[in-house]
């Protein structure tokens, strides 16, 4: 394979790029390049870029003059040039992360380092959240607040007026000035009289 | 030592007696499917019927003499909904009468109170009141609940069944050795498939006839054996039917399989009622 140094200007973009690249996909590339540098050429096909087209606009951004590339073979095919930039992104997307390596080997790595990786904070931290060893049981156990949340319930049903009426001489002759614990109290003793189950 | 299988049956004194329920239950334990016999208690309190301590306890007793067959029989106590010494009150009484029953203790009980079972003869404890989720804090303290739990019980060495505790959340943080699932075959009442995705850890609805199907290809043809097409198509009908339950059944399968890798565990998922043809899975995955 020969590399060639080329100007960016010379160079043109895949008009029929499958690929969408968002601006944080750009972001990220443009960091990689800054950090490490031009480390794969792009693939170009009669001066096309066919693999790299992303690069190639992060290179632009980031005020680069030249890229490396490496051409496909002159005999080439537009269809064949079409299915081999398919190819390079499809081929690559078959594979899968192991995700508990990918966070073992983040975790050794600097700040600045994981910054040109191109994961960002939130999504290392749902990773993580996804990923990462399953919780210690006492310290999970901990959080539990018996004051907290029991998945109390809303009951709303309408009354005719007289009933609501007595309701509140209910509440007022048991002294109950809390509807919702009269109410609980009234349910409970309602089902007590139920007799649904034997108890010893 | 090898591992029990993944799914098991989850019936219940209330809907699983008489001569055809016993002799479907019975096959199960014969092929290694675990068992759990439930009172079906919550089931019965909502119709307004009743269940006799005493008869519910012969019922344990003579499964517990039925089964020679070397897989684990797990029936649980007969609990008084709402009344937590009362369902002490009867877990005692079963145990003096000779059923080895499994107690339950509830969310959001205080978790200390399972260290009364740390003798249980059963081995097993039951996490009940966590079928519904009412808030993402719910959920949460739920889960910090079982933890609670949990760690007690496991200095102890008793295992731990999650009643009604399917939703991947849970799974994801607590190491269940055992749980059930109600609603193991809902996808084919609603046209539409719930197909478990190991990759995101939860449940991918598939309506038949949208081709949602083929959004999920890999997923189905990879893990499940399946063409998309297949599952695009109508349920209604024998054929149809069939499917469903196929794919609901692998769909738990895979949902324990993944948990156990998860915490390295022995998880089992119940299927609960249902008659799940679980025989004819495995013999589906051995051919």
């Amino acid at each position: 394979m020969e590399i060639e140094t080329v100007k960016v200007g010379s160079l043109t973009i895949d008009p029929n790029n499958a690929r969408r690249h968002s601006q944080r996909n750009i972001d990220a590339i443009a960091r990689s390049l800054q950090r490490f540098g031009q480390r794969r050429p792009l693939v170009v096909w009669r001066d096309q870029v066919i693999a790299g087209n992303g690069t190639l606009q992060a290179a632009i951004g980031i005020g680069w003059q030249v890229v490396d590339i490496t051409r496909c073979p002159d005999d080439w095919t537009q269809d064949e040039a079409k299915a081999y930039a398919i190819a390079d992104n499809r081929i690559g997307e078959l594979a899968e992360w192991d995700n508990e390596t990918l966070l073992g080997i983040l975790g050794e790595l600097d700040d600045d380092l994981i910054a040109a990786t191109g994961f960002d904070d939130p999504e290392l931290e749902d990773i993580n959240a996804a990923f990462g060893d399953p919780p210690d049981l006492d310290s999970l156990g901990e959080q539990f607040n018996d004051d907290g949340d029991r998945g109390l319930v809303r009951i709303a049903f309408q009354v005719d007026p007289d009933i609501a009426a007595m309701w509140n001489t209910i509440l007022k002759a048991t002294g109950l000035d809390d509807s919702d614990a009269a109410a609980e109290a009234m349910i409970r003793a309602a089902y007590d009289g139920l007799d649904i189950h034997d108890e010893t | 030592m090898t591992k029990p299988n993944r799914l098991g049956y989850l019936g219940s004194f209330a809907y699983d007696r008489g001569d055809a329920a016993t002799r479907r239950i019975y096959t199960y334990l014969q092929h290694g499917f675990p068992v759990m016999l439930d009172s079906g208690a919550f089931s019965v309190m909502n119709s307004g019927a009743r269940i006799d301590i005493n008869e519910h306890t012969e019922w344990v007793r003579t499964w517990q003499q039925r089964n020679d067959t070397g897989t684990q029989l797990l029936c649980v106590a007969l609990d008084v909904i709402g009344d937590p010494a009362a369902t002490v009150r009867n877990y005692e009484k079963q145990i003096r009468d000779g059923a080895v029953v499994v107690p339950t203790i509830h969310y959001p009980n205080d978790p200390k109170q399972v260290d009364a079972y740390a003798d249980s003869p059963s081995g097993w404890v039951n996490l009940g009141g966590m079928v519904r989720y009412f808030s993402k804090s719910h959920l949460d303290n739920v889960i910090a609940w079982c933890a609670a739990v949990i760690s007690r019980t496991r200095k102890a060495g008793v295992k731990v069944h999650g009643l009604g505790a399917t939703p991947p959340a849970i799974h994801w943080l607590i190491p269940f050795d055992s749980c059930d699932s109600t609603y193991w075959l809902s996808g084919s009442r609603f046209g539409q498939h719930s197909v478990f995705d190991p990759a995101i850890r939860d449940w991918r609805k598939i309506k038949t006839g949208s081709r949602a199907a083929y959004k999920y290809g890999n997923l189905l043809r990879d893990r499940y054996g399946l063409d998309p097409e297949v599952l695009d198509a109508d349920t209604r009908g024998e054929a149809g039917r069939k499917l469903s339950e196929r794919v609901a059944i692998q769909s738990h399968d895979i949902f324990a399989q993944t948990f156990r890798d998860r915490h390295d565990s022995d998880l089992i998922v119940h299927l609960a009622g249902g008659s799940p043809d679980l025989i004819g899975y495995q013999e589906g995955k051995q051919s």
